[in-house]
C-alpha cells in the first residue's frame, strides 16, 4: 500500500512538490534502468581514407596532414562529432551530413578534397553524390622521398633572374626499377615564371617533378581524384559531360620560388611525357602507335576541375620510344588520357541483385569493382554493398555503352565475377548472387557499446559508425557499417588475426592483433568477448564498456 | 418527565423498529478520484449499496526535471504527466455499531482506464560541437504504466453514514483497491529510442506496488424512497433515519382515524432495538382500557404537528402485536392516532421533552370498546 502511495505522491509531487523531493522519489525506482543513447546524429555517406600511395609503407596516413574542403556544399558537412572543420583522424575523414538533408540525383553533394602534406604530392579528390549509399574512398598520396611502383620524381632547381630564366634547363625523372618510361619538362631561357597574383618571381626556382606510368596498379591508384571526372570543362571553359580517363600517363608538376608557388609562365613550358605502347586506345582498342592523338587535360588541384587543354600526336623519339609533348602555361597535374563519353547522373546505370540473402543486416558486405571487358581495364574506385535480395546499386557517370563485370574480391582473391553487361545508360541490370557464397563460412554478429565515465553505467552509447579493419598490417578497409551499435560480418575467418579501426567522436578506437577465436579480453578501454561455441557457423562478439571521450560525453550527456 | 402527552401514562415497553428505504447521492475526491460521484441504496436491511464513477483523470505539463539521476548531468527534463485512472465502482456497505457511523466497505472497482503516462523532453538543445541538436531531434521518452486486470477488488472503511440522519452527511472513507502487477512500458524516440527494456526492469522495481489506498471524503444528500420500493411494503421494520421532510403534510382533518382496518396479515416484524439517540423513544403498547390487555391487530398513525398547526405524517402502518416503538425529536409536538377494531379510535398529542434525547419510555395507551 505504501508503495503505490509513493506513485500516487509522485503524481501529486510533479503537480506540487519541489523538485528536490521529486527526483528523491523517482531514484528510489530507476534503479537498474539503462537510458541508451543512440548517437545517430550524421549519416555518413562516404568516407575517405588518405594513405601512403606505396603499399609497402602498409598505406600508412601522411603525418601533417591537412584537409581543405572545397566545393558548393562544403557548407553542410560536419565531421562525425559535429565540427564544421573536418580533419581527418588517423588518415580517415569521415563526412557527416545532417540525416536530415536529402541527397538526389537533381541535388548531389558536391565537394572537394585538397590534400597536402609534408613530403608529399598534392592532390585533389572530387567527390558528387546522388545517393546517400555508403562510399569509401580511398585517397593515394605520393610520397615524395618513398614513391610507389611506376612513380618516379626529379627535383631540381634552376635560376630566374628579372629576365626570366637564366638558362635553358630540363628536368627529367629517371628510370627507376620497374619504370619504363619517363618524363621531362624543359625551361626555355628568358621564360618568367608568376605566382597567382601574377607576381613575377625572381630567385632559385625548385621544380618538382613526378611521372606516373600506366602500368603499375600503385601507380593508377594515385591518378588525382580517380579516373572518374564529373567537374570539366573544354578548352574554352565551357562544362563538359562527365568522362572517364583511360590514362596513358601523367605528371604532376610543382615549382616554388621560396616560399611563392609558381602557378604561371610567361610562356609554354614543354612536358615530354614516355608513353606505355600497350596503352590501349578504348575508341579503336588497338594498341597506342605513332601519330595517334591522345587528349591533353589539366587538373586543377585547388577547385578539382578538369581543363581539356587539347591533344597531342603521339611521336617516337630517337631511341625508339613513344612520346607525347605538350605546352603547359600553367602548373598542376598534367595528363594525357584517352576518355570514355559517361552516362549521365539521370541516366544511371542500375545493378540489382538476386540473392538468397533477404535480411539486409545479414547479407555478407562486399567491395566490388567495375572491369571494362574489352582491355581488363578496371573503372573508378571499389562500391562497397550489401548482397541482400533486391539490393539496388546505382552506377552513375558511368561509361555509356561499354561491356563491363563486376568483380568481388576478398582476400586479393576473386569470390564473384558477375556475367558482362552492357552499361545502356537509365537501364538496370539482374545480377544472380544466389550461387555466391560469403567470403567466411563464420558469420560473425557484433555488439558494440560504449560508456561515458563520468556517466556511470546506466549510460550506454551504441554508435553508428563505420568500422575498418585490416590484416598484417595492409591497407585499412571498411568492414561494415554499425547501426545503433551492431553489425554481422562474413569476411573474418576462425582464428586469424586482425586489427579493427572505429573513429566516433574525433578519435579512434583501436582493437590491434584480435584473433577471431573464443576468449574474454578486458583492457584499460575496453572489454571484448569472443564466442564461437555456438552451434553452427554463427557466432558473436561482444565489444562493451569502450570509454568515450569525457569531452563528447559532454556535448551529449550536457555534462 | 420526558415525555409530554395528554393520553393515559404508559404502561408497557416493547422493542419494534421501522426500516426507512433512502437514497443518498454523493460527491468524494481523495486517493481514489479526484472527483468522485455516486448513489448508495438502502433498500434491505442491513446492506447499502453503492453504484459510483470515480474520475481520477489529469494532465499535467512543464515540471522542470534535473535528469542527473539519469545520467544527464546539467541537462533538465521537461515532463508531462497525464494519467486516466477512472473506475466505475460496484460496493456494499455494511452499517456497524449502535450509530451506524462505521460502515464495512468491499466490492469491485471496473476500470474505465487504466494507465498513467510520463512524457519526458530535454528543455533545450544540444550543442554537439558546431551542431544543434535540438530537443526534437534527440527524442522523447514515454513511460507508461497498466495493470492487466480490468476488475479488482476494493475493501474499505467508513466514517459516518453514507444515508445521514440529515439531508446533508459527510464522511470519510479510507480502504484499499487491489491492482495488481504493474505493467510497465518505457517507449521513447529519436536518439533515445531503443530504451524499450527498460520497461520489464521498471515492472519489476514496481511489482510490489499492487495496492492503491483509497483514502477520501465524501458529501452527500440522502432522500427518503417509498416504502414499497421494490416490492418493500409498509410497516417492515428496521432502523428508522427518516428525516420527515419527505412526508407528505395532511391537515388535521384529513389525519382523521380509520374507521375500518384491513385483514390483511402484514409479516411479523423483526424485534428490533431503536437507536437510543438522538430520539426519545416510546415503547407503546395499545390495551383495552377496561381488562388493559393488549389488542392486537392495531394500527397506527403518528403525526408530527408543525409550529403553524401543519401535521406530517411521520409513521403508518399495522402492528399485528399491538406493540410499537416511536421515535420522537426532542422538542417536538406529535399526534399519534391507534386504530382496533371494535375499538373507538384512539387520538393523543404527544409532546416529547427537549431533553429526552436518548430515553426510552414505555406507555401503554388505553382504547375504549364500542358500544
Amino acid at each position: 500500500m505504501l508503495r503505490f502511495s509513493t506513485i500516487l505522491g509522485l503524481v501529486f509531487l510533479l503537480m506540487t512538490c519541489t523538485q528536490e523531493a521529486r527526483e528523491e522519489l523517482i531514484d528510489g525506482y530507476v534503479d537498474g534502468v539503462n537510458l541508451n543513447l543512440n548517437t545517430d546524429i550524421f549519416q555518413v555517406p562516404v568516407s575517405l581514407y588518405f594513405g601512403d600511395a606505396n603499399p609497402d609503407t602498409g598505406g600508412e596516413a601522411p603525418e601533417n596532414l591537412s584537409i581543405t574542403i572545397a566545393g558548393p556544399d562544403k557548407d553542410l558537412i560536419y565531421s562525425t562529432d559535429g565540427n564544421r572543420d573536418l580533419k581527418p583522424v588517423a588518415g580517415f575523414l569521415e563526412i557527416g551530413l545532417d540525416k536530415e538533408v536529402i541527397i538526389s540525383g537533381e541535388d548531389p553533394l558536391e565537394l572537394t578534397i585538397i590534400a597536402e602534406a609534408p613530403g608529399y604530392v598534392k592532390t585533389v579528390q572530387n567527390i558528387v553524390l546522388y545517393d546517400t549509399a555508403f562510399q569509401f574512398i580511398p585517397v593515394n598520396m605520393v610520397s615524395l622521398n618513398n614513391p610507389p611502383e611506376g612513380v618516379s620524381l626529379q627535383v631540381g632547381t634552376t635560376a630566374s633572374d628579372a629576365d626570366g630564366v637564366v638558362q635553358d634547363t630540363a628536368f627529367t625523372t629517371p628510370m627507376v626499377t620497374g619504370k619504363q618510361e619517363q618524363a621531362s619538362v624543359k625551361l626555355k631561357q628568358g621564360t618568367k615564371v608568376m605566382n597567382a597574383d601574377g607576381e613575377e618571381l625572381i630567385g632559385n626556382i625548385e621544380v618538382q617533378l613526378v611521372h606516373f606510368d600506366n602500368r603499375s596498379e600503385a601507380s593508377l591508384a594515385a591518378f588525382p581524384g580517380g579516373f572518374t571526372a564529373t567537374n570539366v570543362v573544354d578548352e574554352n571553359g565551357n562544362p563538359m559531360d562527365p568522362v572517364e580517363f583511360v590514362t596513358a600517363g601523367f605528371v604532376a608538376l610543382d615549382m616554388f620560388v621560396g616560399n611563392d608557388e609558381v602557378t604561371d609562365f610567361s610562356e609554354p613550358v614543354e612536358v615530354e611525357v614516355g608513353i606505355n605502347p600497350e596503352t590501349i586506345d578504348p575508341e579503336t582498342g588497338q594498341q597506342v602507335k605513332e601519330g595517334d592523338i591522345i587528349p591533353i587535360w589539366s587538373l586543377d588541384d585547388n577547385t578539382g576541375q578538369w581543363k581539356h587543354e587539347g591533344e597531342a600526336m603521339v611521336e617516337k623519339d630517337a631511341d625508339g620510344n613513344l612520346t607525347a609533348t605538350m605546352q603547359i602555361t600553367h602548373l598542376s597535374w598534367w595528363n594525357f588520357d584517352y576518355f570514355y563519353n559517361s552516362c549521365r547522373w539521370y541516366e544511371p546505370v542500375q545493378l540489382v541483385i538476386e540473392s538468397d540473402y533477404d535480411n539486409y543486416y545479414e547479407a555478407p558486405y562486399l567491395r566490388g569493382q567495375l572491369y571494362d571487358a574489352n582491355t581488363g581495364r578496371r573503372f573508378s574506385y571499389s562500391r562497397y554493398f550489401r548482397a541482400y535480395n533486391g539490393q539496388t546499386i546505382n552506377m552513375y557517370n558511368i561509361p555509356r555503352n561499354r561491356n563491363l563485370y563486376l568483380q568481388v574480391s576478398e582476400r586479393n582473391q576473386v569470390i564473384y565475377t558477375s556475367p558482362q553487361f552492357t552499361t545502356t545508360c537509365n537501364s538496370t541490370t539482374i545480377l544472380d548472387m544466389k550461387t555466391f557464397q560469403p567470403p567466411s563460412p563464420l558469420t560473425l554478429d557484433v555488439r558494440f557499446s560504449g560508456l561515458c565515465e563520468g556517466a556511470g553505467p546506466d549510460i550506454i552509447i551504441r554508435p553508428d559508425a563505420t568500422i575498418y579493419f585490416r590484416q598484417n598490417n595492409q591497407r585499412w578497409e571498411p568492414l561494415a557499417r554499425i547501426r545503433g551499435g551492431q553489425f554481422s560480418t562474413s569476411r573474418l575467418y576462425r582464428n586469424e588475426v586482425y586489427d579493427f579501426r572505429l573513429i566516433y567522436a574525433g578519435r579512434t578506437y583501436d582493437f590491434m592483433d584480435i584473433a577471431v577465436a573464443s576468449q574474454v579480453l578486458i583492457v584499460e578501454d575496453y572489454r571484448l568477448e569472443i564466442n564461437l561455441d555456438n552451434l553452427g557457423d554463427r557466432a558473436t562478439i561482444i565489444v562493451e564498456d569502450v570509454i568515450i571521450p569525457e569531452e563528447y560525453c559532454n556535448i551529449l550527456l550536457g555534462g | 418527565m420526558i415525555l409530554a402527552q395528554e393520553a393515559a401514562p404508559p404502561a408497557e415497553a416493547s422493542t419494534a423498529s421501522t426500516f426507512q428505504p433512502a437514497m443518498s447521492v454523493g460527491l468524494s475526491t481523495g486517493t481514489h478520484a479526484f472527483f468522485g460521484v455516486d448513489a448508495t441504496l438502502r433498500i434491505i436491511e442491513p446492506v447499502n449499496f453503492r453504484i459510483s464513477y470515480n474520475r481520477m483523470r489529469m494532465e499535467v505539463e512543464g515540471i522542470s526535471f534535473d535528469a542527473a539521476s539519469l545520467g544527464f548531468s546539467g541537462q533538465d527534463l521537461i515532463l508531462s504527466s497525464d494519467l486516466d485512472l477512472s473506475t466505475l465502482g460496484l460496493i456494499a456497505e455494511l452499517p456497524l455499531g449502535e450509530q451506524k457511523a462505521f460502515r464495512l466497505m468491499g466490492g469491485v472497482m471496473i476500470n474505465l482506464n487504466n494507465y498513467i503516462n510520463v512524457n519526458g523532453e530535454f528543455a533545450e538543445g544540444v550543442a554537439v560541437n558546431d551542431y544543434e541538436l535540438t530537443p526534437e531531434r534527440i527524442g522523447t521518452i514515454n513511460v507508461n504504466y497498466t495493470t492487466g486486470s480490468p476488475v479488482y477488488p476494493y475493501f474499505g472503511l467508513g466514517f459516518g453514514r453514507s444515508l445521514g440522519l440529515n439531508r446533508l452527511s459527510f464522511a470519510l472513507e479510507a480502504g484499499a483497491m487491489l491492482r495488481g502487477r504493474p505493467d510497465i512500458k518505457f517507449n521513447s524516440t529519436g536518439l533515445l529510442s531503443d530504451n524499450a527494456q527498460n520497461g520489464p526492469v521498471l515492472s519489476e522495481n514496481f511489482s510490489n506496488v499492487r495496492v492503491h489506498p483509497s483514502v477520501g471524503f465524501r458529501l452527500a444528500y440522502k432522500f427518503n424512497l417509498p416504502n414499497d420500493l421494490f416490492g418493500l411494503r409498509p410497516g417492515m421494520e428496521g432502523t428508522s433515519e427518516s428525516d420527515g421532510d419527505d412526508t407528505p403534510v395532511v391537515t388535521e382533518d384529513e389525519a382523521a382515524p380509520k374507521e375500518q382496518l384491513t385483514n390483511e396479515q402484514p409479516a411479523l416484524p423483526k424485534p428490533a432495538t431503536p437507536n437510543a439517540s438522538p430520539y426519545l423513544i416510546v415503547e407503546g403498547t395499545a390495551v383495552n382500557a377496561a381488562t388493559n390487555e393488549t389488542l392486537r391487530q392495531a394500527y397506527i398513525e403518528l403525526y408530527k404537528v408543525l409550529p403553524d398547526g401543519k401535521k406530517t405524517l411521520e409513521r403508518t402502518g399495522p402492528y399485528p402485536s399491538g406493540q410499537f416503538t416511536l421515535g420522537l425529536n426532542p422538542g417536538d409536538t406529535y399526534e399519534l392516532n391507534i386504530t382496533v377494531s371494535g375499538y373507538q379510535p384512539f387520538k393523543k398529542v404527544l409532546k416529547a421533552d427537549p431533553a429526552g434525547a436518548a430515553k426510552t419510555i414505555s406507555q401503554n395507551f388505553l382504547l375504549e370498546a364500542e358500544q
